[in-house]
């Protein structure tokens, strides 16, 4: 049964932070502002505000100001975003409110994947009734450097997998079941998934239909290698709907038989699968790591939805 | 020639080469499409026997895609079910007991391994390491239980019910709660998923660690083994293996954890290793003073030693992986008239090559012979020479001509007059002063070099393709074989489907497109994967961009140069971390003795080449042969990996006296476009 339900464009949204925790990520990019100014414009308060601080992305005083505008009490939590998993979640640990508040509005815009993978995981072990709100918001365009389809990249040096933790699964070292990688736009990162992944079948998950045509064509042509040099299936899901994406996992998968999964997607799948692997312990969830991050990928903004989840 | 009968339905013709990585094959298939590398000599100081049956612990060494895993899943429990099947036993008992072995096979997965590191470090720095023997233990014992449950549910008659498990409960702390062997099995299970469970939330909840019990590796199975052997009689000579793949997974502490454990090896249980070439592997021990020690400690079984010298022996064992394939997928019988060697043809034909690039065109001779400045600026002697060595249909005799003529210090017009004579005898088979040397020339040491120099010259890829080329290409490397042949097949299939099936047979020009496309992406891919692969692949795309100007050398100095030398003690130590690493994925590949470094230069030094796979990109040789070689001091080589486009200054030497350095540096930029490193 789907956990999730509730998907309205964000310009059409009121009153969503009354009695709310705003949390937020900021980077460089314009749609990391976009939820936030939008609830400035329309004079909304939250009751506490979360912001999630890149390393290599400091907030200025101006846009601590903007944030501070949205709370009651004009508090904010500026809480850093270290890269290893295990500090993020200490982070996460110190903040009280995650433990005690009813109701969040969490911005998944400029967090980056695993990030939003362990903070449901905190609330799910946390504070499991609360509303949760997610907003999304689409940029217009992402930023190529060269020429359009093989240039995106969205990290610098190395790749290391790990598991998210808190998603591992429950078949440990005997782990070989199906592997679902969900692709996005870069190949390299789908290429170290299947290399370095126990699996006994692969199935690649593209998105149907995207944003723009033109980004299924950039993930077929950045993907293409793996999907012709592997025995795989091809599936999809759609690219702005979490609820669909569990929904298809609900009805793919079988719940007493471990799967893998890599969310190499779009946030708002990545969201679904989420929910989904809170909901089934069999699920693990893997992920190819780096050091360092690109923190300007995106520009403008093409539109904005906002999720209600309910347990 | 056509492969008769090789395809009997054309409908159901099924690529036989479309599983590829044995990390995704099942049993079935393991089973279905072994081919004994120990029966052709690729491990030569074993036979099948002694490496299941050996108590010493082995580790199996090769690089990526040599065909680690299959060995060690081929010689694992649910493959034993298989073969059971296969060889119409009735009871896997059967099998196990003549095979005098049982095996469990782990994959050491990256994801797995360092996640379980970073959480269980996290919860105890020091005693993290017992918990993951614990860990390891308790599921190794769970699969041997699994195993007798699986006999006994396929054999009614195997007898489980009169087991002591006393001593096992005993180890587990647990005797009220064990009494049968079904009990210990779940109990086993519930401290499993207890590890699985703790480590999806401790982070989260700050829970303490706290398992019912930390079990040492093998005290827990090494219980049940004696207690397998004291019931049941088909086990009493059996020895148990674990199987442990991808080591070089491990962190060293885990190593060195293992270490220890090969070292003081029971005579129950034995390990069986599978580990990369290089890589991050560690002799050392738990205890500081004390190294593992090959053939002491444990038996090497290196599937890469013998490339140098056994080519003939990795052709072989391909001929069989191919025609195996075959056999098993589509069906056919092993008596049907189907070859590999068909399908790709036995050798490539370079003569005809020549032919075909050339026509009747001449250039080739004049490029050659305009390296004299005499005939350079003497249009109609140069004319003359042509007309007098040439010979319309054979370009690799003219050229080498050519090449006679430019290096005889004698009148250049006397000279190819009496080259001409020579290769007239030579190809007649008549006596005459000069054509030993002539055929040595024209037969081995020029020919390849003169083709690869004409494709060039042409503007043409360098084609690869027959059974022989792949055999080359694919260094020693199972998968990488697999692969060639599936791009092969794959694009027989669309673009001349009907023809193959027809006739059994591929076109070379076919055969050579699969090939250049495979090695191009494999060179992609595996750049972007690996760590520093950005610098491996300017070393490779440089380092190759080298071999291909050396290649194109109009006066053929350099035949077939494709290795190069450098000292590793004298390089930056980030350097030699990122050279490690090509090493450890075979990118670039190690000769396996020391060799002399150069013509000219009779220091002894290791050689290097490219993965020969990659040969292909860059149109140059993949044999690899002694003569020149390109050594590069800790600048070229800190530039090679460092810069998009660099030559060490032998290079610059050879391109500026040739003026071929703007050709070479276009077609480096035509390589890189595919290779996405757009600018």
């Amino acid at each position: 049964m789907s956990t999730v339900y509730g998907m309205n464009d964000f310009q059409n949204c009121k009153n969503i932070l009354d009695d709310s925790v705003f949390v937020l990520a900021i980077d460089n990019e314009e749609r990391s502002f976009y939820a936030h100014k939008r609830f400035s414009v329309q004079k909304e308060k939250a009751k506490s505000i979360i912001v999630f601080e890149y390393d290599n992305c400091k907030l200025s005083a101006e846009q601590i100001e903007c944030i501070k505008d949205l709370s009651k009490t004009r508090h904010i939590e500026i809480v850093p975003l270290p890269l290893d998993q295990a500090s993020f979640i200490r982070e996460l640990k110190r903040i009280s409110s995650l433990r005690t508040a009813t109701k969040f509005v969490i911005d998944i815009s400029s967090m980056l994947t695993p990030y939003i993978f362990l903070i449901f995981k905190c609330l799910d072990l946390w504070n499991k009734d609360s509303i949760k709100y997610v907003i999304n918001t689409i940029p217009f365009d992402y930023l190529f450097t060269a020429s359009p389809f093989t240039s995106f990249k969205s990290y610098y040096g190395n790749l290391r997998m790990s598991e998210i933790f808190g998603y591992s699964g429950n078949e440990g070292i005997t782990q070989n079941n199906n592997l679902y990688i969900f692709i996005g736009f870069e190949g390299a990162l789908s290429l170290k998934v299947e290399e370095e992944t126990t699996y006994d079948k692969l199935y690649i998950v593209n998105t149907l239909p995207s944003y723009y045509q033109k980004y299924k064509d950039i993930s077929i042509i950045n993907n293409y290698k793996l999907m012709i040099s592997k025995d795989c299936e091809m599936m999809y899901v759609p690219a702005t709907n979490p609820f669909e994406v569990y929904n298809i996992l609900d009805k793919s998968l079988q719940n007493d038989k471990g799967v893998s999964i890599a969310p190499l997607c779009t946030k708002p799948i990545a969201l679904g699968i989420c929910m989904y692997a809170l909901d089934h312990p069999n699920v693990r969830i893997v992920y190819p790591f780096s050091d360092k991050y690109v923190i300007d990928r995106s520009k403008g903004v093409h539109r904005s939805y906002i999720y209600e989840l309910k347990q | 020639m056509q492969n008769k009968g090789m395809i009997s339905s054309t409908d159901s013709f099924k690529n036989p080469f479309e599983d590829i990585n044995a990390n995704v094959l099942d049993s079935k298939r393991i089973v279905e499409y072994w081919c004994s590398p120990f029966e052709v000599g690729l491990l030569s100081d074993y036979d099948e026997n002694k490496f299941r049956t050996c108590n010493v612990p082995i580790i199996l060494q090769g690089p990526r895609g040599s065909g680690k895993t299959t060995i060690l899943k081929y010689f694992s429990f649910p493959a034993q079910l298989e073969r059971t099947q296969v060889m119409g036993e009735k009871s896997v008992l059967s099998v196990i007991r003549s095979e005098g072995e049982v095996g469990f096979y782990f994959r050491c997965e990256d994801s797995f391994i360092s996640t379980f590191e970073a959480i269980f470090k996290r919860v105890n720095k020091e005693q993290w390491t017992d918990f993951f023997d614990s860990y390891i233990e308790l599921v190794f014992s769970e699969k041997i239980l699994d195993m007798l449950f699986e006999i006994k549910h396929r054999d009614s008659s195997f007898d489980v019910e009169d087991y002591d498990i006393s001593k096992m409960a005993e180890i587990l702390s647990a005797n009220e709660k064990i009494h049968d062997l079904d009990e210990l099995k779940k109990y086993i299970h519930k401290q499993v998923l207890y590890y699985e469970q703790y480590k999806n939330r401790v982070l989260f909840t700050d829970d303490s660690f706290s398992p019912s019990i930390l079990l040492k590796l093998f005290s827990l199975s090494e219980a049940i083994v004696l207690e397998i052997k004291r019931n049941n009689k088909e086990f009493e000579n059996v020895l148990f293996v674990l199987m442990i793949d991808e080591f070089e997974n491990l962190s060293l502490e885990l190593q060195k954890r293992f270490n220890t454990i090969i070292k003081f090896i029971s005579n129950i249980i034995s390990i069986r290793v599978g580990r990369r070439s290089e890589g991050l592997i560690t002799t050392e021990t738990v205890n500081s003073t004390e190294y593992l020690r090959e053939n002491h400690d444990y038996l090497l079984a290196a599937l890469e030693s013998k490339l140098d010298s056994e080519n003939r022996a990795y052709n072989n064992y391909f001929y069989k992986i191919a025609n195996k394939r075959f056999y098993s997928l589509n069906k056919m019988s092993e008596n049907s008239e189907f070859d590999i060697c068909d399908v790709l043809g036995d050798k490539e034909d370079l003569d005809k090559e020549c032919l075909d690039n050339c026509g009747r065109k001449k250039k080739h001779l004049e490029m050659v012979l305009k390296q004299s400045k005499d005939l350079a600026n003497n249009k109609k002697q140069l004319d003359e020479i042509i007309s007098i060595i040439k010979n319309d249909q054979n370009p690799i005799a003219e050229t080498l001509n050519a090449l006679w003529v430019l290096r005889s210090k004698k009148d250049s017009l006397w000279e190819a007059r009496h080259v001409a004579e020579i290769m007239k005898a030579f190809f007649n088979k008549e006596d005459y002063p000069g054509v030993e040397k002539y055929k040595l020339d024209y037969s081995s040491k020029y020919r390849y070099a003169i083709t690869t120099y004409i494709c060039s010259v042409y503007k043409r890829d360098k084609l690869y393709y027959s059974f022989n080329t792949i055999c080359y290409l694919a260094n020693g490397n199972a998968r990488t074989f697999i692969n060639y042949c599936r791009a092969i097949i794959s694009e027989a299939l669309f673009y001349e489907k009907d023809i193959f099936l027809k006739t059994g047979r591929i076109s070379n020009h076919t055969q050579s497109r699969a090939v250049h496309n495979y090695s191009r992406s494999e060179f992609d891919s595996i750049c972007s994967i690996v760590d520093y692969g950005d610098c491996i692949k300017n070393f490779i795309l440089n380092i190759g961009n080298c071999f291909s100007a050396y290649h194109k050398d109009r006066k053929v100095r350099y035949p077939e140069t494709n290795q190069f030398t450098y000292d590793e003690s004298q390089l930056e130590l980030h350097d030699r971390e990122i050279l490690k690493t090509a090493e450890s994925w075979a990118i670039i590949i190690k000769r396996s003795k020391t060799q002399r470094v150069s013509a000219g230069n009779n220091d002894r030094a290791d050689l290097y080449h490219m993965n020969r796979m990659f040969h292909p990109i860059f149109n140059i040789s993949y044999r690899i042969r002694g003569g020149v070689n390109l050594i590069l001091d800790k600048e070229d080589v800190n530039k090679l990996l460092h810069q998009e486009s660099y030559y060490p200054k032998a290079v610059t030497k050879l391109l500026d006296s040739q003026e071929i350095k703007h050709n070479v540096s276009n077609k480096q930029y035509e390589q890189l476009s595919l290779f996405d490193s757009e600018t």
